[in-house]
């Protein structure tokens, strides 16, 4: 990855001025998800559900490693 | 179980300074490559010169021990050991396997000790890997696409690519030892495309992968970004977000693949963050950040990506001779980073996004001369790229609007 100037890249539309507003997900209720059609979430999901309530015992968060 | 909309605080939170449960030991203060963005090596703090190369058996026994006595003050459950350097294969496997080891007895009995190591995966051989694997050692690997071309600046001291050697390295492990491979960390190029570089990295079997951005601030840019001049502020709408362009076609790439081709790290925190859980990353949400860095010499250090700020940017003063752990949580940086929104800038707290985006990254919110309170130089791409997976999110659960409002002009529904 060079440190010299890059071309700007390809100009995207303009998003509106408005704030972009957030779905309200903070209410979800995780245990009505189980029956999504999307593999992918619901893979996550099934990983996800042990957090709220568990320890973050294994919860690690340095970037450099796995 | 409902969940705030600021959900830091651990269930039995007593508020910080809370433990390390991270030990990251600098195994190997030197690398046998010289990635030409490497932020330590090539960055502004050269304080590596003036340690040894490499730890020493007097210092890795130091460091079992102050990790035990650690875990035993706070009855810690589980701590994280991340072998690191530097190049730690460069220590020699028996080595690292046996400090694994010794930090595995020096705990008390309860405390779980997940072992990772991380590597450029040049030196790995097959005996290599098996001893890894042997001593319980889970193994990442640094790189930056599947291909030859996204890894020209991975080069060695005569900067040859590295590619050959660590393309060989990782198909070694993913083949002699899938149950030792951790995964890949790759460092983002929005120059590169990222379809090609998402599939380039699946062929090489990860169970997971970390898409990271490079290190800089609003002082050292970060490539490609132009931070307007002024203060550093909230990007503004519509601000070019070339690196949360980037992870945005990837995660459609990984969200619509049908099925969980690998665990990204990023992308799988983005959606817990969103959903007000526990974050497990350092690039989104308010969690306490619980790792040190303990230096070849035995000193105490903040994590390396500090020292892309400026130089000593990590330092602390202390060092395991004469302190234990506990004494770093009370260090200012340190406390900082653990203290949810208060060390955040005002435009940060008062954010819709404050509790995923969590400010970002620590280190690249540094501008010369006026610290860490400042939005991410990232900001832009931040916003971009958690408006673009909360708009997924809501899309796949019937919640909210179903278009990604930062991506006007391409409209209509999935």
């Amino acid at each position: 990855m060079s440190d010299s100037v890059h071309q700007a890249p390809p100009a995207r539309p303009p998003a509106p001025e408005a704030a972009a507003v957030l779905p309200d997900l903070l209410d979800l209720d995780l245990e009505s998800l189980r029956t999504l059609d999307h593999p992918v979430l619901t893979a996550l999901l099934d990983d996800l559900r042990g957090r709220g309530s568990a320890p973050r015992e294994m919860l690690w968060n340095f970037n450099s490693s796995f | 179980m409902p969940r705030s909309a600021c959900p830091s605080s651990p269930p039995t939170d007593a508020g910080p300074p809370y433990p390390f449960r991270q030990f990251i030991v600098k195994v190997h203060g030197r690398c046998n490559l010289a990635c030409r963005y490497c932020y330590l090596y090539e960055g502004p703090d050269t304080g590596w010169r003036d340690r040894p190369a490499a730890a020493s058996d007097a210092v890795l026994a130091l460091t079992a021990d102050r990790i035990a006595e650690h875990a035993a003050a706070h009855r810690l459950p589980a701590v994280s050991l991340v072998l690191h350097g530097g190049e730690p294969l460069l220590a020699g496997t028996d080595r690292l396997a046996a400090f694994a080891a010794l930090v595995r007895r020096r705990v008390p009995a309860p405390t779980r000790v997940r072992v990772t190591l991380q590597t450029n995966a040049t030196l790995l051989t097959a005996a290599r890997v098996r001893d890894l694997a042997r001593a319980r050692i889970a193994v990442g690997v640094s790189l930056d696409g599947g291909r030859a071309r996204h890894n020209t600046a991975r080069v060695d001291h005569a900067g040859r690519p590295s590619w050959p050697a660590a393309l060989r390295g990782t198909r070694l492990l993913a083949e002699h030892a899938p149950e030792a491979y951790a995964g890949i960390l790759l460092v983002v190029d929005p120059e590169q495309d990222p379809a090609e570089v998402y599939t380039s990295l699946l062929r090489l079997r990860p169970p997971a992968v970390d898409l990271l951005l490079p290190h800089g601030n609003w002082s050292a840019p970060p490539p490609g970004l132009r931070p307007p001049p002024g203060p550093p502020a909230r990007a503004r709408a519509g601000a070019p977000a070339p690196y949360g362009d980037w992870l945005a076609a990837v995660f459609d790439l990984w969200w619509e693949a049908g099925r969980r081709q690998t665990r990204v790290r990023l992308f799988e925190e983005a959606v817990a963050a969103l959903l007000g859980l526990p974050t497990g990353t350092e690039s989104l949400g308010l969690d306490p950040f619980t790792a040190v860095v303990v230096e070849t010499d035995g000193s105490l250090e903040q994590v390396d990506s500090l020292k892309s700020a400026y130089p000593g940017a990590a330092a602390t003063g202390l060092t395991l001779a004469e302190h234990p752990f506990d004494d770093a949580l009370t260090h200012p940086g340190i406390a900082a980073r653990q203290s949810g929104p208060a060390a955040l800038a005002a435009d940060c707290r008062a954010c819709p996004l404050l509790h995923a985006c969590g400010g970002g990254h620590y280190a690249h919110r540094h501008r010369a001369g006026a610290g860490f309170g400042h939005p991410s130089v990232y900001c832009a791409d931040q916003q971009r790229f958690l408006h673009h997976v909360a708009a997924a999110l809501a899309r796949a659960t019937g919640t909210g609007p179903a278009r990604d409002p930062t991506t006007a002009g391409e409209g209509g529904t999935r």
